[in-house]
């Protein structure tokens, strides 16, 4: 081993320990508070319309380097309900609009990641730069869902804005054009890291995380991946995140993932173990409501065995918020539907109003509750009631779908 | 006399007179090194100044970023209090260096200048470049109504921010300034159809065009008013571009830079030289005249380093950038070397046989140990590439002069 390699595996040991130490420390911390009011107070209140913009799932994870391997290519979901209150009652609009998207701070993404240069190998499609695998690309038009809302699907987002920094909390401009002329806009977080900590235990001196993380699958599967970069991993195991089928025989994605990863978690002994793989330790991506009064990812999510069970789902059995809360009068998802799909009060979707998974208003970032200040006067849930009516209702505000 | 060296003798006597005959080309082989981390497993370089002190950020044992001020030997510029994030981005002669101090999620960024191991806290706001005269650019973001939270480019000088006008949208931002205050940046246009490369000539907003698409964004200018940057083509793709401007602000030369494969290019750097850099089918690239080459191709094979994205070079030649080492996402710094193939300090007839045995002629040069014998920015070993090398000759035993080729 020459003395290149000795330095490497010294920092990187160096940075197990660190992160090790780090996460145990952070979980023994007092949860952090809401963020506060943001200096955007009621500076979009709507006038004849109104729209409400929210990522589908709280953060999308993406690969940082996909010459070797790749587990996520850039994807991202953003939504928008929007609501016509020029005509005394709200009526949601799905036509007869232009409703469009931007993220100012973040309009390419060829150039600060390598899937452009590999999609052909690895998922045997050609993509224009800056344009993801729905053909959107970072800006543009929004299309009806035919579910009461809008959606741009598949933004190739990354957590690098255009300057070069960091930024795995991107804020999208969404504007509403009704005759070319813009009548209601708002602005939402379009959450994306790359940051999966792998080279916590895939640390081989010499040679690159990913080049351990095949050799390892080799030496476990008799596979011979090494050799075959670079990989798609959802091209043998199933990912219903991508919609790849996998092959028979072979255990889907998360359960392969979750299960070989569980026994090793646990003798690392982290509480937060989840932070080792999905972002992360730095991107924090767990930021809600219910992370300030001390719930963790393990609270929802129980355990990476539970994840990993084979007869799960995955990204379909999802924990469900009426497993806890319950509350006279209230449905919390609608039957057969996550929270994300589920609709309420006269089909606004639940995310309109109440913010992603992971990111339930009020969160502890600014960014997360800008648009409840910008809209409403205040962060939190959404629910000044002239948001959408022109006058506040006297009946009582009907939650579920239906009432 | 053996058949061998008789063709050898005669393409010697065929070169010697083309050396006659051909034009000077420029050439360049690099040595590359690695910045190292302050812990963590990454880094990236973002600025350069002709001292070869090198502003970039890494991420620490914690999985924090910091800024890094590199002169040698690696420096924390640590965050502001209260912050937990910071990012160094460019430094000028004097080795004043910007950039931000924040926490993730936040809506307000912090400006710092860091200076002699010392920091001072500028305004609320992201600083993204600096000329030699401390005037720091970069975007404000501020709550306006009707418009929501929005970021517009800014210029901070004398203790003052002033927000700069757009070009009739609602965001935009600045990334670089040079002596004669001019700035660059992008800039939504009227009802945000649009983005443009934006110059602010006095202040005011000059929109810099495309080269025939519908967004440009530009990145860097330099003193002599040569603007760098990206612009969509009118086939719809991103090229890096390099734009001449008047003392007046106006554009008086445009030129699409090419690219490297996969129909894209982003232009991120330019020294007073004009030489520019960038990255192309994420590979970091050099351009002088003609098409960019790949930086790849121009520092030893054996490195264990994929050069990703170029970001700046100074006025040496001297490049940093953001790369893969062995893997691991780092900061590098490419230094000028000249044609010493066999590694022995001088440029000689030994180094010229690598020459011969690489010469290529008209075809491109495809054998990855022979990239280093493309001196003059192409890819075929010829006759120009042998005027390169004799720029450089040094002799036997004599120290060989890394800029020969300058």
């Amino acid at each position: 081993m020459n003395r290149k390699h000795l330095a490497i595996s010294a920092s990187v040991v160096a940075a197990l320990v660190a992160i090790t130490g780090l996460m145990l420390h952070a979980a023994s911390g007092p949860p952090a508070a809401p963020a506060p009011l943001t200096a955007a107070s009621g500076t979009l209140i709507p006038k004849s319309m109104a729209v409400l913009a929210y990522n589908d799932l709280g953060m999308h994870c993406m690969g940082q380097d996909n010459s070797e391997m790749m587990i996520l290519p850039p994807y991202n979901n953003l939504h928008a309900q929007v609501i016509d209150r020029s005509h005394g009652s709200p009526e949601i609009v799905s036509s007869g609009v232009t409703v469009r998207y931007t993220i100012p701070s973040n309009t390419h993404s060829a150039d600060k990641d390598n899937f452009w240069s590999y999609s052909q190998a690895l998922m045997g499609v050609t993509l224009a730069p800056n344009i993801g695998l729905t053909g959107n690309g970072l800006s543009g038009t929004m299309t009806p869902t035919g579910d009461n809302d809008w959606a741009a699907t598949g933004i190739p987002i990354t957590p690098i804005d255009d300057s070069g920094r960091e930024n795995p909390y991107p804020l999208a401009l969404v504007t509403v054009l009704q005759n070319g002329v813009e009548v209601a806009r708002t602005q939402a977080v379009v959450p994306v890291s790359w940051e999966m900590n792998c080279q916590i235990c895939h640390n081989t001196p010499g040679i690159s995380v990913a080049t351990d993380i095949l050799r390892k699958h080799d030496q476990l599967h008799g596979t011979t991946l090494e050799s075959q970069k670079p990989v798609f991993c959802a091209g043998c195991h199933a990912d219903n995140a991508l919609g790849a089928p996998g092959k028979p025989g072979i255990p889907n994605l998360s359960s392969a993932m979750h299960l070989a990863h569980a026994p090793r978690m646990a003798a690392a002994n982290l509480t937060v173990e989840c932070y080792a793989c999905h972002p992360g330790v730095r991107t924090q991506c767990q930021r809600d409501v219910h992370f300030s009064k001390g719930y963790t990812c393990n609270f929802c999510h129980t355990s990476m065995t539970a994840v990993g069970d084979p007869a799960r789902q995955p990204w379909i059995d999802e924990p469900r918020c009426g497993n806890c809360h319950t509350r006279t009068g209230f449905a919390f998802e609608e039957p057969g539907k996550l929270f994300k799909q589920s609709r309420g009060h006269e089909r606004i979707h639940c995310e309109a109003c109440h913010g992603s998974p992971h990111a339930i208003t009020p969160t502890v970032m600014e960014v997360d509750n800008l648009q409840a200040d910008e809209v409403q006067g205040h962060t939190g849930i959404i629910n000044t009631c002239t948001t959408c009516h022109t006058s506040t209702p006297s009946d009582p505000f009907p939650h579920r779908l239906g009432d | 006399m053996p058949v061998e060296t008789v063709c050898s003798n005669v393409r010697r006597l065929m070169i010697l007179a083309v050396l006659l005959t051909c034009p000077t080309t420029w050439g360049q082989q690099f040595s590359v090194v690695d910045l190292g981390t302050l812990g963590g497993p990454m880094a990236g370089g973002f600025g350069i100044n002709a001292n070869r002190f090198v502003a970039g950020y890494s991420a620490l044992p914690n999985a924090s970023f910091h800024g890094f001020l590199w002169d040698g030997t690696l420096h924390d510029l640590a965050p502001l209090a209260g912050d937990t994030q910071s990012h160094s981005f460019a430094i000028n002669a004097l080795g004043q260096m910007t950039g931000v101090s924040y926490v993730l999620g936040g809506l307000t960024s912090h400006a710092v200048l860091w200076q002699q191991n010392a920091s001072s806290y500028l305004g609320d706001f992201a600083p993204r470049g600096i000329n030699d005269a401390g005037m720091v650019v970069g975007c404000a973001s501020s709550a306006i109504n009707g418009l929501g939270w929005v970021d517009r480019a800014c210029i901070y000088s004398n203790g003052t921010l002033i927000t700069l006008a757009t070009l009739g949208g609602s965001f935009s931002y600045a990334y670089d300034v040079n002596g004669a205050n001019q700035i660059v940046g992008m800039s939504y246009t009227t009802g945000e159809a649009g983005r443009h490369a934006c110059l602010w000539q006095n202040n005011q907003p000059l929109d810099l065009g495309t080269l025939g698409g519908a967004n440009s964004q530009a990145c860097a200018i330099n003193n002599a008013g040569q603007v760098v940057g990206v612009s969509d083509t009118s086939a719809g793709n991103p090229h890096a571009f390099l734009y001449t401007v008047n003392s007046s602000g106006q554009v008086t030369a445009r030129a699409d830079l090419g690219e490297l494969g996969g129909g894209w290019s982003y232009a991120y750097g330019i020294n007073g030289l004009g030489e520019v850099v960038g990255t192309s089918n994420s590979r970091a690239f050099y351009w002088k005249q003609g098409s960019p080459f790949d930086l790849n191709k121009r520092i030893p094979i054996t490195s264990g380093w994929v050069l990703n994205s170029a970001m700046d070079i100074n006025d040496n030649g001297e490049i940093v950038g953001l790369g893969w080492y062995h893997g691991w996402p780092h900061a590098f710094l490419l230094l000028p070397a000249a044609p010493d193939f066999d590694g022995d300090g001088d440029v000689d007839q030994e180094d010229f046989g690598h020459l011969q045995v690489c010469y290529s002629g008209t075809v491109s040069q495809t054998d990855p140990t022979c990239w280093n014998a493309l001196l003059d920015g192409d890819d075929t070993v010829d006759a120009n590439d042998v005027k390169v090398f004799e720029k450089c000759r040094s002799g036997p035993g004599v120290p060989a002069a890394a800029n020969c080729w300058r």
